[in-house]
């Protein structure tokens, strides 16, 4: 069994302007030990996509349909004194911004003793020391320094380390994730990639990691996933997305990124126009606006999800339908 | 040199904070030189808090610097601009414009773009109505928008095309020099493209030079002519852009160049990889050695007490570094 299924799940905002189809009908699986990235732009719904596997998608969010079956568990039909039993202990997050999850007003070590009193069965004083190897776990030079920090005290480096410690306290089977290492300077990020890495080959837990950058994400994911407009364009294999990128938004977003071969005085891939709003997304295709291999279909109908080859490797694109398949090549014939 | 439009010599910036009733100073920079050549693109790389942006506001004399010189070459004489009151720049301010990372804190949200546009010509007494209009026209166009785009307002706009505005706005006034800093930072990934693709343009076309500050060296490397490396408020590495990414020399600058993520997982996972250890250091205690000495892994005794000169290894290349 998977360790993490969602299924059709769909997340809506009931605005005063409107409805915000932030998730709408995103489904992917995530097997034990293993590290899925989430990559986007912002405003696709990595982030509510995440808040509703941890059960915290409130007023005006609604979660309209779909599962999220966790070892089995629909978590969406849980209680939410039943979902506590999985929040911060099967499932923990790491947010962008340590300080909003860390009590400014709390020395670090205690944050941390009280996270392990709650878990496990331990005197204060075997806390403390817990505390300190945690630290240490998680590559804090002077961990015993540390504990006796505030939050402030730290930079954000090592505060994102912080929260990976208290994070995996529970031992939880998945962590996730959203965008750890986006207000991190890039050294930075370069050890706390490493850090997830290694502590998710120690300790077996899976990882779901959101970012914007496909640079994180060629450096850590085994499985991709590609959000555009609250819906996944394509996912698949890490190695088979990036080497086979089929989806016009996933060539475009690859080709906008200067490479170190890119030669100079040459021009970026772009791609024109801007990320659409969710209140009234695009009809059809929701990147048909900004494709330049848009069909006429594109403009009307939803594009299926297909699987391509025999791999996992899906996409959501008229251009690979076989339905369509004519339509292409009509199109290519008019283009050359 | 006849074509260097900025000569920038040994600037130095303190600022005085003070926290809980004490006062103590930040060593923002500590010495930094550079020129720009007419039409030349000057990368700025390095960490957050290493100084760039204040580098950028002492040159467009939004900072005043503790101390050296920047001299600027315009109407066929050099002036040294840091030694200039606000009333003496007031005439040169139209030579060096600048480009922020939010645009929208910088565009006044009241005014539509042409009104904007319109005082920018108006406060600089560049030309009469007519001539003004039509050089609004024909500036929106360059940074492809539209004139009906000129009735609006900023918050009318995505990031991108404020970002757009902001660049019409430094354009319009013919300027030898832009300093953007972090222009793309906030803009998402497949509108960063557009962005830079627009400041290549701008540059083939107008021969203005930048000075163009990020911390995504990715992005450095594609837009630079040449790249200065910096590390608490100093220039540790100075290099044509070929150079500096073929031949790196100071330790800071392999770590740099080696955090960059390839976006290719095969490659990305084999590429040897040299992760610091550490955070930079407080900017408030400059070290009596090299400033990167705590963190630096081919670190020996003369480091931590002895400044390291700036050495000229090859052509144009410079590096402050004992073992380089
Ligand atoms: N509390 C909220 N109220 C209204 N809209 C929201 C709320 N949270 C998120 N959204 C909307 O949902 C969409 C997806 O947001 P999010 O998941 O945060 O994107 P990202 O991919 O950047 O993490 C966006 O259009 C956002 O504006
Ligand atoms: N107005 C200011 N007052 C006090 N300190 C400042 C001010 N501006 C910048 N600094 C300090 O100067 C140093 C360099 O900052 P900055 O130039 O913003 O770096 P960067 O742009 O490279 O991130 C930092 O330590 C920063 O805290
Ligand atoms: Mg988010
Ligand atoms: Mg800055």
């Amino acid at each position: 069994m998977a360790l993490l299924e969602v299924k059709n799940l769909r997340v809506y905002f009931h605005t005063r302007e409107g409805t915000v189809k932030a998730v709408d009908d995103v489904s992917f699986t995530l097997e034990k030990n293993e590290t899925l990235c989430l990559v986007g732009e912002s405003g696709c719904g990595k982030s509510v996509t995440a808040l509703s596997i941890i059960g915290l998608i409130s007023n005006p969010g609604k979660i309209e349909s779909g599962q999220i079956l966790f070892e089995g568990v629909d978590l969406v039909k849980l209680k939410k004194s039943e979902l506590r039993k999985f929040r911060g202990t099967e499932i923990s997050m790491i947010f962008q911004e340590p300080m909003t999850s860390l009590n400014p007003s709390l020395k670090v070590g205690f944050q941390i003793v009280e996270l392990l009193l709650e878990h496990f069965n331990v005197s204060k004083t075997e806390a403390k020391n817990l505390a300190v190897e945690f630290l240490k776990k998680v590559k804090i030079p002077d961990a015993v320094g540390t504990y006796d920090k505030y939050p402030h005290q730290l930079s954000g480096g090592m505060r994102q380390r912080v929260m990976i410690a208290m994070a995996l306290i529970s031992k939880p089977s998945l962590l996730i994730a959203d965008e750890p290492t986006t207000a991190l300077d890039v050294t930075i990020q370069l050890q706390i990639l490493e850090l997830i890495r290694d502590l998710k080959n120690s300790l077996g837990t899976s990882v779901i990691l959101i970012t914007h950058d496909m640079g994180v994400v060629a450096n850590l994911a085994d499985k991709v996933a590609v959000m555009y407009a609250g819906k996944i364009v394509e996912s698949g294999e890490v190695f088979e997305v990036f080497e086979n990128p089929l989806h016009p938004y996933t060539v475009g977003l690859l080709g906008s990124i200067p490479k170190l071969d890119t030669p100079k005085n040459s021009r970026l891939i772009s791609i024109p126009g801007n990320v659409p709003r969710l209140i009234n997304p695009p009809k059809g295709c929701r990147f048909h606006e900004r494709c330049s291999r848009k069909l006429e279909i594109c403009e009307i109908a939803e594009p299926p999800e297909m699987t391509i080859g025999n791999s996992n490797h899906r996409i959501a694109c008229w251009l690979y339908s076989d339905e369509f398949q004519g339509a292409v090549d009509t199109d290519e014939r008019y283009g050359s | 040199m006849k074509d260097t439009v900025l000569e920038v010599k040994d600037i130095k910036k303190e600022f005085v904070v003070s926290r809980f009733g004490r006062k103590k100073k930040i060593y923002a920079l500590n010495g930094v030189s550079f020129d720009l050549k007419k039409g030349e693109v000057l990368g700025i790389v390095g960490e957050s808090g290493c100084g760039k942006t204040t580098l950028g506001r002492v040159i467009s004399k939004i900072y005043e610097p503790t101390s050296g010189e920047c001299i600027l070459n315009v109407e066929g004489k050099e002036i040294d601009i840091a030694k200039l009151d606000e009333k003496k720049f007031r005439s040169y301010r139209k030579y060096i414009q600048m480009i922020f990372q939010d645009p929208f804190a910088s565009l006044n949200p009241r005014l539509t773009i042409y009104t904007t546009l319109y005082d920018v010509l108006k406060a600089h007494g560049i030309g009469n109505k007519d001539y003004r209009n039509e050089l609004i026209e024909k500036t929106i166009k360059e940074v492809g928008l539209e004139n009906y785009h000129l009735f609006r307002y900023p918050h009318e706009f995505s990031g991108g095309q404020r970002q757009r505005i902001s660049i019409a706005r430094a354009l319009i006034l013919n300027p030898d020099i832009i300093i953007a800093d972090e222009p793309v930072s906030a803009l998402d990934v497949s509108i960063q493209s557009q962005i830079i693709n627009l400041m290549l343009d701008i540059r083939e076309k107008f021969g203005v030079s930048y000075i163009f500050i990020s911390h995504d060296i990715s992005v450095v490397r594609y837009i630079s002519d040449k790249v200065m490396v910096m590390y608490l408020g100093f220039a540790v590495e100075k290099a044509p852009v070929d150079v500096l990414f073929d031949r790196p020399l100071h330790p800071y600058t392999k770590a740099l160049l080696s955090a960059i993520l390839t976006p290719d997982p095969k490659k990305e996972r084999t590429r040897k990889k040299m992760i610091l250890q550490g955070d930079v250091p407080d900017p408030s205690k400059i070290p009596m050695g090299c400033v990167f000495a705590d963190r630096c892994p081919i670190k020996k005794d003369i480091c931590e007490k002895v400044k390291p000169e700036e050495r000229e290894i090859e052509k144009d290349h410079f590096v402050s570094c004992h073992f380089a």
